[in-house]
């Protein structure tokens, strides 16, 4: 453990405001953007079942 | 990866907009149901055999759905681990990766020559091996001929895609349509979530799980995001003479804890997927294959099971090393700074700062390979508690996810800053 603790203390980590800032961007534009497809997809989708009717 | 590195804001414009128009297309695509095919025969088969589910996950449910472009970047990405692996065996394909920009253009060609050949395959298994099981409306040779075009060509299509992306839109175009394909999977799998949280418990409960589920899926991403993000810098100082003075240097070399970032578990999950796709191709059920296949690890039946998942932290480990080897190798970064006069301080150049970056480099992808496992094993682990069958939001999709958007996001901040500097005015 202790010396687990010493080869992690090497590494340069992000601080926590930035690891707050990065992951709210991730997770914002993940979910903005998988509804952005959702949206599309039912259009589409609703689209092609008429045309396929 | 785009011609320039830097470009004109108008010149982003156009970048950003391909990049959208391809993945709005490709979207669409992905919407237009094959004909012949009997619709409900994923739906039905895929539950029954989560080891292929990675294969659904990766094509953005068109497996579900059972769209043109069925296998998407599926083929693309067996192409690559294959190629990768054979370096081992054909040292030219090993040369070829390490060769600089022209090698890895060549590498790229045949990567794309190699994934369409093998979206061909692909597409006559799927057609012939799941046809016979009741996927084609009628098993007769046309439409298996028929499925099988439209499928290689969907296949095709897709790579092509991707490097319409790469050359003319914003970066690595089949890293954005593997993003396209895991995204597509979030509304869905968030629903199937908290309808198993909250469905049956009392109202205060359910709201209870939900705020967990929230803030453990957000912990999950702030915790990939740490791992991707965290490096061990080497001190490397350069020393030029210039007009007779000898001038010093200083740059740092950084090892990242993810060198390979999801591509080892992407191999591992490929590779032990393997024997369960094929055996579902025959339409066998093979009890000796639940040991590969995640679904079955860290449930209270059959808890024998989850011996496999040794066999898949084994693989992430292996694979993690072979992978930084590819892109970090020691003998070469110490041969690069000997030629350049770079030495570490306290280190003499050659064979020791050799074995001393090789110590550092595998320390760091150990301790990779060990985080990668860590998150790999979530969605498992999730799945075994709460017995739901996919979750795309948990493990490997997450790296990808926040890899490739973090990307993107450092590069238009770069990009922003240069022109706020007035570099492009």
């Amino acid at each position: 453990m202790k010396r687990l603790k010493s080869n992690l203390k090497v590494f340069t980590y992000p601080k926590p405001k930035q690891l707050a800032k990065m992951t709210g961007i991730v997770v914002t534009s993940a979910f903005v953007v998988s509804i952005i497809i959702a949206a599309e997809s039912t259009l589409i989708s609703s689209v092609i079942s008429v045309i396929f009717k | 990866m785009s011609k320039t590195s830097w470009n004109k804001p108008k010149e982003k414009k156009k970048q950003i907009g391909v990049t959208i128009l391809i993945l709005m297309i490709m979207v669409l695509l992905g919407q237009i149901p094959t004909p012949g095919v009997n619709r409900n025969f994923f739906l039905m088969m895929l539950p029954k055999n989560p080891g292929i589910s990675i294969y659904n996950m990766f094509s953005g449910n068109a497996m579900e759905k059972v769209s043109v472009l069925m296998l998407s970047v599926t083929p693309y990405i067996t192409a690559s681990i294959i190629l990768q692996l054979m370096g081992v065996v054909i040292p030219e394909l090993y040369e070829m990766q390490k060769d600089g920009a022209t090698g890895q253009k060549q590498f790229k060609r045949i990567t794309t020559i190699t994934g369409i050949l093998l979206g061909m395959m692909q597409a006559l298994c799927y057609a012939v091996g799941y046809g016979r099981q009741g996927m084609l409306i009628s098993y007769t040779w046309y439409w298996i001929l028929l499925v099988t075009v439209i499928w290689t060509l969907g296949g095709a299509v897709t790579i092509f895609a991707g490097e319409i992306i790469s050359e003319k839109g914003m970066g690595n175009g089949i890293s954005f349509i593997l993003l396209l394909n895991i995204l597509t999977s979030y509304p869905s799998d968030i629903r199937i979530l908290m309808e198993h949280l909250t469905k049956g418990r009392k109202v205060p409960v359910a709201v209870l799980l939900v705020i967990g589920s929230i803030f453990f899926i957000l912990l999950l991403f702030a915790f990939v995001i740490l791992i991707q993000e965290t490096e061990r810098k080497v001190m490397v100082r350069y020393s030029n003479v210039m007009h007779g003075k000898v001038k010093g240097d200083r740059s740092g070399l950084s090892i990242k804890l993810l060198t390979g970032s999801v591509t080892p578990v992407i191999f591992a999950s490929t590779v032990l997927s393997l024997p369960s796709l094929i055996a579902s191709l025959f339409g066998k059920e093979y009890k000796v294959l639940s040991f590969l296949n995640s679904y079955h690890w860290f449930q209270k039946d059959g808890w024998y099971y989850s011996f496999g998942v040794i066999i898949y932290m084994l693989l992430i480990v292996g694979f993690s090393f072979y992978y930084t080897d590819l892109v970090l190798n020691p003998k070469e970064i110490a041969n690069n700074m000997k030629m350049k006069g770079g030495t570490i301080p306290g280190i003499r150049p050659g064979r020791p700062t050799e074995d001393y970056l090789r110590e550092k480099i595998n320390k760091a992808t150990l301790l990779g390979a060990f985080a990668l496992i860590i998150v790999a094993l979530v969605p498992c682990i999730l799945s075994g508690v709460l017995g739901i069958n996919k979750l795309a939001f948990a493990g490997t999709s997450i790296i990808i996810t926040s890899g490739v958007i973090l990307e993107m996001y450092e590069k238009l901040r770069a990009e922003r800053q240069m022109n706020k500097m007035g570099i492009f005015r």
